[in-house]
Order: structure tokens, then sequence, then C-alpha cells
């Protein structure tokens, strides 16, 4: 037993008394073993953490009970200084913010060589030979070089990178990785994924998993606790959590996962929200938005019951003395009846479309300010969108997708094409014509806390757009529009008078979504509308989009980099790099059969709840390079695994690959020798990814 | 589809932003006090007099240069006969009570800090606001404009207004420093403004088709208040001593009426003498400036989300 946390209790001292942040959490890692914490935001996973690691913000924060012992020495009573001597030693952590954990005024080098000198008392000749060696352990190319830059000269996935490299400088025997890969892309999260795997099986380091990705728990980890206002509400091996999920929390976590083959009904959700760590009751917490609550739920609190070896739940329907008897895991998975999930009619009338659209921002330098080269951020981009559809935008961080947005929406003005609404194309009016289009096309942001105004109550920000569109002839005929607007989207009319700060980012969400609304649109760009939320809440607004969607016939263009939203929700998909599309078809076609190489590495890299899909991991080298000066042909040759001579000289056409499925890539070029080939090898590669 | 969910957060959240920067405020003792400082003065100022004894202009007989805290059988001019009259911070060679003075002085000091002030807060949020809401050309000659009259000392550039009117007068002076005193805050709004209009709030309103105007009072301005009020409640302290300063040099209020820079400039030839004659105005300076600038770190803190503590 490497670590073992009993009855820990963190609190934090707040206006409104204690809050219990971790409020009785018992676990146990073994050397080697990764053991996962998983829960929604809120629920005291990073606080366990820390505790474990001893930085909890003093004195706020205190502990009022329990122990943690590492080998045997409990943490909680060590003297300061052994405490330092423990961190980074004994003990290392990772943060999910690459961006913010290093310090920009000091060379990658001399972060790397501080844990190494103090801990290890090297000199500074070791210290540095030692530095290069873990920056190559870590799967740094060039580590010499990367040694003397700054944090800024590196990428995202390469920071974290060094993150691990100084963690494991030591070589602890505890790494606590507080949701290492969230800040990053999918293609990224799988290479940091597999390095942590491959260190840990190297030098037999213990992690534990902080994260809130039911799949990424599913890929990596060893044994699961499932936590809760506080608590841990269940616990047991991986495959105990994902293939038996039974406390209804679990079970309604799971089934509120998006995802391909459950299209056809609405999301589950939960209802309700977390208690204030401050006023958690006295009874079962999470009795107030269990589907499987009765009046005994009230009475107790319950206690980690065990199901079977190493698989335990508190939750009073696995008690042997409960009235009627204890219940069977399965019944609480089947307890909730799918509902049909909305469907909008659809006319198949072309509602927006865009030609060529191409935005290229100038990079401006120098006293006379002259244009030194163009961020291409969208280059040459062709959709249509069809009424009461929706068609997803997806790709990684970068590759123009939010620009692409704004751009139909003419919040930036194209740097050439044409944007269709009817038969008016947007790019050629002016500020004043363009007045009454700003009505027909809205946009719902990613962020629910910087998407309304702080000083503004939640009345006026959606009286707002009708204001500026003369929609209701005085306040009051708005303010009624409004009251009958906020029972659309979930909301209690009553909320006009209360401010954003008062809401939670859920309910946030639903007033931006009320606001768009209010100037009846047709279309709306959802730029990462779900991205931000917990998966629970995620749940909530997807259903309301389509239950909105089917009720108003909107239609949407959803541009997100969660591709199992994507799946669930649109009818097609565009995949974009570097800002030009480089697939493009219905979503069973391009998720069945993903045809360019880089569609196939990005739906394989993203993590699987069922770890038995057997989806083989195509991994991508390097980053995605800059869209100043992307690479000479077809973008992607670089990180390409099947790049061919052609791919470097000129960019591919987009070939039709039957149906309404298109493709730019030169495997698909009927005249090209490759092409059977290709055909032929696409064959074996999209049978694995198609399972994706 | 979910039932509405209910509104707000049962507990845990503060009511309104005033109430929590009141909360914050009440932590930090020495802001508290300062605040306490400011009131008091104000409260010198308006009721003056009530609070002072004798008239700013009035002139004893007899009560010539006399100490703080003695009595002197004086005749006022009106009076039928001398009277014994007690002098707590003694009077001037003019034979006029300092105490009276410099309760009347504070009104001086008060109104230009805060007039002059406001005009450096007009000045300085117009310019501000445009130059980082319209941004390219316009913020390019605004801003290069800033420089140029930050670059000027301020307190000769102010001397040089003073000194173009005939005669100064309590407008003159504090319209002299507005006019130089907007630089900071002109540049702090500016910095304000190119954070905000870049939040989705901004951008979801002219996707609603708000106009220009209308983003940049009801969505950007709002959002600005915190640091403004902060650089404004130091500049108050700064505009005091500026206004002391030309009244030292004779460019203020004009004799009869009191400031208190005016009372340090007569006592400058006395002090071997009578100390009394510019110590007290000059104590008076030092702490209504301290005040105010102690109030305005306190606010800074206050409003610095940084700064909150558990």
């Amino acid at each position: 037993m490497l670590l073992r946390v009993e009855d820990l209790k963190t609190y934090f001292h707040t206006r409104d008394g204690a809050a219990r942040a971790v409020d009785g959490v018992s676990f146990e890692i073994d050397a080697g073993e990764t053991y996962a914490l998983v829960g929604e935001s809120g629920c005291g996973k990073s606080v366990t953490a820390l505790s474990i690691i001893q930085l909890v913000p003093q004195p706020a924060g205190h502990y009022a009970g329990g122990r943690i012992l590492y080998k045997d020495r409990d943490l909680l009573r060590l003297p300061e200084a052994e405490k330092r001597a423990m961190r980074g030693h004994d003990i290392s952590m990772i943060f999910q913010e690459p961006m913010t954990s290093l310090n920009p005024v000091f060379t990658v080098g001399y972060q790397l060589m501080e844990p190494l000198r103090r801990h290890q008392y090297l000199d500074k000749h070791a210290a540095r030979l030692r530095a290069v060696e873990l920056l190559g352990q870590v799967n740094i190319p060039d580590p010499e070089q990367r040694f003397g830059e700054y944090p800024h000269q590196l990428s995202g996935g390469m920071k974290q990178r060094v993150m691990i490299a100084m963690a494991m400088a030591c070589e602890p025997g505890l790494l606590i990785a507080d949701e290492p890969t969230t800040a990053l892309d999918v293609t990224i999260q799988v290479q940091i994924l597999e390095l942590m795997k491959e260190l840990q099986k190297k030098k037999g380091t213990a992690i534990l998993l902080i994260t809130h990705d039911l799949a990424v728990v599913a890929e990596t980890a060893d044994r699961v606790g499932v936590m809760y206002a506080g608590r841990i509400v269940e616990s047991g091996s991986r495959d105990q959590i994902i293939r038996n999920p039974s406390h209804p929390y679990t079970v309604k976590l799971m089934q509120s996962l998006p995802r391909g083959e459950a299209r056809s009904d609405a999301l589950q959700t939960i209802e309700g929200r977390v208690p204030p760590s401050t006023r958690y009751p006295a009874w079962c917490r999470f009795a107030d938005r269990c589907h499987m609550v009765h009046d005994a739920c009230r009475t107790v609190d319950p206690v980690l019951l065990s199901l079977e070896e190493n698989h335990a739940a508190a939750c009073i329907l696995y008690e042997e003395t409960r009235p009627g008897g204890k219940i069977a895991p399965a019944e609480v998975r089947k307890a909730v009846p799918a509902v049909p999930r909305a469907e909008a009619p659809t006319s198949g009338e072309v509602l927006v479309r865009i030609e060529g659209l191409k935005v290229h921002f100038p990079i401006k330098k120098g006293v006379f300010k002259h244009t030194v080269g163009h961020v291409k951020a969208v280059d040459g981009v062709d959709l249509s969108f069809k009424r009461g559809k929706t068609i997803a935008v997806v790709g990684e961080s970068g590759c123009g997708k939010t620009t692409l947005g704004k751009a139909l929406l003419q919040l930036v003005r194209p740097t050439a094409g044409r944007v269709w609404v009817g038969d008016t194309d947007l790019t050629t009016l002016s500020r004043g014509d363009l007045h009454p289009f700003r009505r027909r096309l809205q946009v719902i942001f990613q962020d629910p806390y910087s998407a309304l105004n702080p000083r503004m109550m939640v009345g006026e920000i959606v009286m707002e757009g009708m204001q500026a569109h003369g929609i209701g002839r005085n306040r009051a005929e708005r303010e009624d529009r409004v009251q009958e607007l906020l029972p659309k989207v979930g909301l209690d009319p009553d909320m006009i008078h209360r401010y954003p700060h008062e809401f939670s980012g859920g309910q946030r969400q639903r007033i931006g979504i009320a606001r768009c609304l209010a100037v009846d649109p047709d279309f709306i760009v959802c730029d990462e509308a779900t991205s931000a939320l917990d998966v629970s809440v995620q749940a909530q607004i997807i259903n309301l989009l389509a239950e909105l969607q089917k009720s108003m016939g909107l239609t949407y263009l959803f541009i997100t980099h969660n591709l199992g939203v994507v799946e669930y929700l649109a009818d097609e998909v565009a995949v974009m790099y570097l800002g030009r599309i480089v697939e493009q078809g219905s979503t069973a076609e391009v998720f069945k059969s993903p045809k360019h190489p880089y569609t196939r590495a990005l739906l394989s890299a993203v993590p699987q709840i069922d770890p038995a899909s057997g989806v083989e991991k195509i991994r991508l080298g390097g980053d995605v390079p800059s869209p100043v000066r992307p690479p000479a042909g077809c973008h992607f040759n670089p990180r390409c695994p099947e790049v061919m001579p052609r791919c470097k000289v000129a960019y591919p056409d987009v070939y039709d690959v039957g149906g309404t499925h298109a493709c730019a890539c030169y495997l698909y070029d009927p005249s090209e020798a490759v092409g059977a080939k290709a055909a032929e090898k696409e064959g074996g590669a999209s049978g694995a990814a198609g399972e994706a | 589809m979910s039932e509405p969910a209910r509104g707000g957060i049962a507990g845990g959240l503060p009511a309104g932003p005033w109430q929590m920067l009141w909360r914050r405020m009440k932590r930090n003792r020495l802001a508290l006090a300062a605040f306490g400082v400011v009131v008091l003065i104000a409260v010198l100022a308006l009721g003056a007099e009530v609070v002072a004894p004798y008239g700013y202009q009035d002139q004893f007989r007899g009560g010539e240069q006399q100490a703080p805290n003695s009595t002197k059988l004086t005749r006022r001019p009106g009076d039928e006969a001398p009277a014994e009259r007690y002098f707590l911070l003694g009077t001037d060679a003019n034979a006029r009570d300092v105490f009276s003075r410099i309760v009347y002085g504070a009104r001086v000091s008060l109104a230009v800090g805060l007039l002059a002030t406001l005009v450096s807060l007009a000045i300085g949020l117009v310019v501000g606001l445009l130059s980082g809401f319209y941004g390219g050309w316009i913020d390019a000659c605004l801003m290069r404009f800033t420089d140029t009259v930050f670059a000027f000392p301020s307190v000769l550039l102010a001397v040089a207004i003073t000194a173009t009117v005939d005669k100064p007068s309590l407008e003159v002076v504090f319209l002299a420093l507005g006019l130089v005193g907007w630089t900071g805050i002109a540049r702090v709004v500016r910095s304000q403004v190119l954070t905000i209009k870049t939040q989705d709030f901004v951008v979801a309103s002219r996707a609603l088709g708000a106009r220009g105007f209308h983003v940049l009072v009801r969505q950007i301005m709002p959002n600005c208040w915190g640091p403004v009020i902060v650089v404004t409640t130091l500049a108050i302290g700064g505009n005091i001593l500026g206004e002391a300063g030309l009244s030292f040099l004779g460019l203020g209020v004009q004799e009869p009426y009191p400031s208190w820079g005016g009372m340090l400039a007569d006592a400058q030839e006395r002090y071997k003498d009578a100390w009394w004659l510019g110590v007290f105005p000059g104590l008076m300076i030092v702490v209504t400036v301290l005040a105010f600038n102690l109030f305005g770190d306190g606010l800074r803190d206050a409003l610095d989300p940084r700064h909150t503590r558990k």
C-alpha cells in the first residue's frame, strides 16, 4: 500500500459557515497503479488532490479530520520542512493548464533543473545532463535545443510534456495528474496519456488521475472512485464502474454522455444541481436529483456498501434491511425509460450558403505597420445549410472554426467569398443594410460567464435585441415577451430582475439562448455551446437545443471539438484543418467510414467509454502547424501517415467519395495510380475506425 | 425536457456588487479610517459657518500673531467694546483666527479636489472610451495627444493656464488642474475597454444588431467603473496638492478668501517667529491627501478580485 487516505475532511471557512469541500473520503492506491477520481465540477476532487500534496490554501482551508498515509507516514502531521522535502520528491503533481504552470521568465531547462538540484543535490553540470535526458524521455524532439528555450516558444502539448518531465524528475512514488489533458486537443491528448502510461510502466509510479471525462477514465484507470458532493459515492475497478455502474448518480452520468448509437433518444439528464457545500443535508446528498429516490433516502446518510469484490456504492437501495429488500444494480440502470429525441421537420430549402469564404488577418510589424504576412484563419470554405438541419464543423484548436462562424455572421468581415442568405450576399451589405439580417442570424457562445454582461439584469439582456429591432411597442410589451420566452428555455419567468452572477453555468447558457430566441432567428451559430458545461448540464442544453430546433424550425451551425456531441446531434459534418475543410458528408458517412487520414486520426484519438471497442489509435506526430505559413501542398502532409510525393506540391482538389461524402485528399483521385491501393487500405482502416 | 430550473444559489453568493464592496472595505481598517477622515473634512467644509468660531476675514485688533491656545482681549471692526477671545490655533499677522481660516480653507481644497477631478474624469472617460472602442487612427491620434499632454510637467502647465487669465479664481484653478490631470484616467479607461470589448457579451450585443454607441455606453462603460473609481479617488489627493501649489505661488484663490496653499505662502516669511502659521495648514494638506490616497488604495484592493480572502 503506497497511499491510504482515511476519512479525509478538508473544510474551508466561508461567510456562510464551513464549506465541506472534501467530507469523509477514503481510498487506497498501490504502487504502480492508476486510480481515477471522477466527478463533475465542485465535487471536491481537486481539493482531495491538493490535500494529499498538502497545498490546500491556508488559512481558509483546514483539515477537519482523517489521515493521509504515504508509506505509513501521516502527511497531515508532518512538520512544514518535511512536507516541502516530500513535494516533488515523493509526490508530485501536474496541472490542467500547461500555459500557466510554467514560469514564463525562466528557460525550460532552468525550471527542470530546479527539482533535481533541490531534491537530489545534483551540481549544475549533472543537473543539466539529467534535464536533457528527461526531456528526451518525454519524447521532446531535439532536447538539447529545447533546454534553452522559454515556455512561450513551446506548443501546449510540448509544455505539458515538460510539466511531466518536471514531475517525474525525481522519480516520485505518486504522481497526481489534475485534468492533465483537458486543455489539450484530442490528438495531443492521446500522446500525453500514452506517455504517462509508458513512464508509469518504466518507473513503477502510481498515478492519481483527477478528471471529469469518463472516457479518459475508461482508457487509463485501473480503479475508479466516483465523487459527488465531497464524498466517494461509488468505487470499484474500471470494468466494474464502466460496465456495471450501480450508484444512481454514476448510472445517470454514463447515460447522459452523448453517443452516436443513441441518436434516436433524448439524452438522459440529471435534474437540479449539486447542493452548496455549506449546506449538505444530513441524509443522502443526491436524493433531490435521484430518479430512484423514495422516502427512506431522506432519513439516512448512506455509507459505502459492498456489492461484489472491490465494488461498493453508497446508496440505501443496496441495504439488506431496506423495506422491500435489496435491489439489483441492473434495476437502477434500466429504470429510466428512453424518450424519443425531437426531430425537426425539414423542407430541404437552403437557408444560408457560403462560397469560397476567406478570412485573412494581416500581421503588421514595425513603426509604419507594414503587412509582413497573413494569418489564413479561414482559407476558402464552401458550405450550405438546409433549413431545420444541423451542420457541425469540427477540428482542433486553431483550425479556424470559430472565425468561420464569426465571418458567416459578419462579425468579422471576410477577406473574400460570399455569404448568401436567400438572394442576398451579406458580404456586400453596408452596416445599416445588414441590420435586418442580424435578427435572422444569431450566436450562442462557449463561456457562459463572459457571454452575459455582469452589470445588466436578465430581463435587460434578453430584451436588448428586441429593442435594437423594434420588436414590441414598449417596455411592458417586451417584458411580457421575455416572460413568455423564459419558460421555453427552462427558466422561471420571475428571474428577469436578477443579475447573471446569481445563476449557474447551465442557467446562464439558457439565458444566452433566450437572448437569441427573443429576436426570432432562423439560424444559430453554436460556438462550442456545451463545451464549458458539466456532462449532466451539457445533456440538458443539448436536449433543449434539439427541442427548440423542432418547435421553431431552427438551423444550427454547431462548432465544436467534442466529437461525441457531433455524432449525437449533427446531420452533417465538416472536418476543418488549417482553415480548409478536408472532409465533408453526412454524420453517418463521416463517422462510419472516415476517408481523410486526418479525420481517421481524429476519430481514433477520441477516448472510448467502451475499452473493448478495439480501435487502434493513430498517433499523429507533431503539432498543428502555424496558419501563417501553412506547409506547401496539402497542409496535412507533414503529419500524414500516408503522404505521397505529390502531396507536397499542390493542394488536392475535393473528390467525391460516394453519396454526399467528399474529401480533399489525393488518395481518392480517380486518375491516381495509388487510388486503388488507397481504397483497399481504407477498407481495413475504416473498418476499425468505423466503430468509433 | 427539464422542468424550469429554480434560479439562483440559495446561499453563498453576495447580494450585489455594492454590498460586496462594502463588506470587503470593512475588513481594511486603515482604508476605513481614511474614509472617516475624508467624511470629517467634508463635514468641516460644508458646515464651516457652524464649525468655525469666527469669520475667515475677521480681524481682531490687538491680537496680531498670537500663539496657539491663547486668549487675548481684542476688538473686531464693528465691535462696541474689546472682548476676551480664545484662539485655538493662534492668529496670523493680520490678526485673523487660523483655525477659522483652516476650516474655510477646507472648502477650497475639497471643491478644487473634487471639481478638478470631475473635469479630468469627464475628459479621460470620453478620450479613453473612444480611443479603446474605435481603435485605428482615432486611437492613434487620441493617444498621441494624451502622451503630449502627459509629457508636460502638469503643475507647470496649470501655472501657464492660470497665468493667462487676469484674475485667478476657484473656477480657473479647478479647470486648469482638470485640463492637465486626465491622462492617467484616459489610459486606464482605454485599457479596460480593450479587454472588455473582446468579451462574448459585447460580441453578442453586436450580433443582435446593437449600434456602436449603445454597445459602448450600455455594455462596455458600466464594466469599466472599478479601476476608474480607484484612479479617480487617487486623483483627488493629487489635485488638492496641485491647488495648494498654485495658491502657494499666488495663482490660486485670492485673498482674503483662505486656502491652505495660500496660508502656507503667507507663513514662509514668518516661520521663525510664528511656526503655527505654516504647520497647521501644512498638516491639513498632508492628512487630507493621505486620507484620499489610503481610501483609494483600500478601494482598489476591495475591487480587485485577486484580493478575495475567504
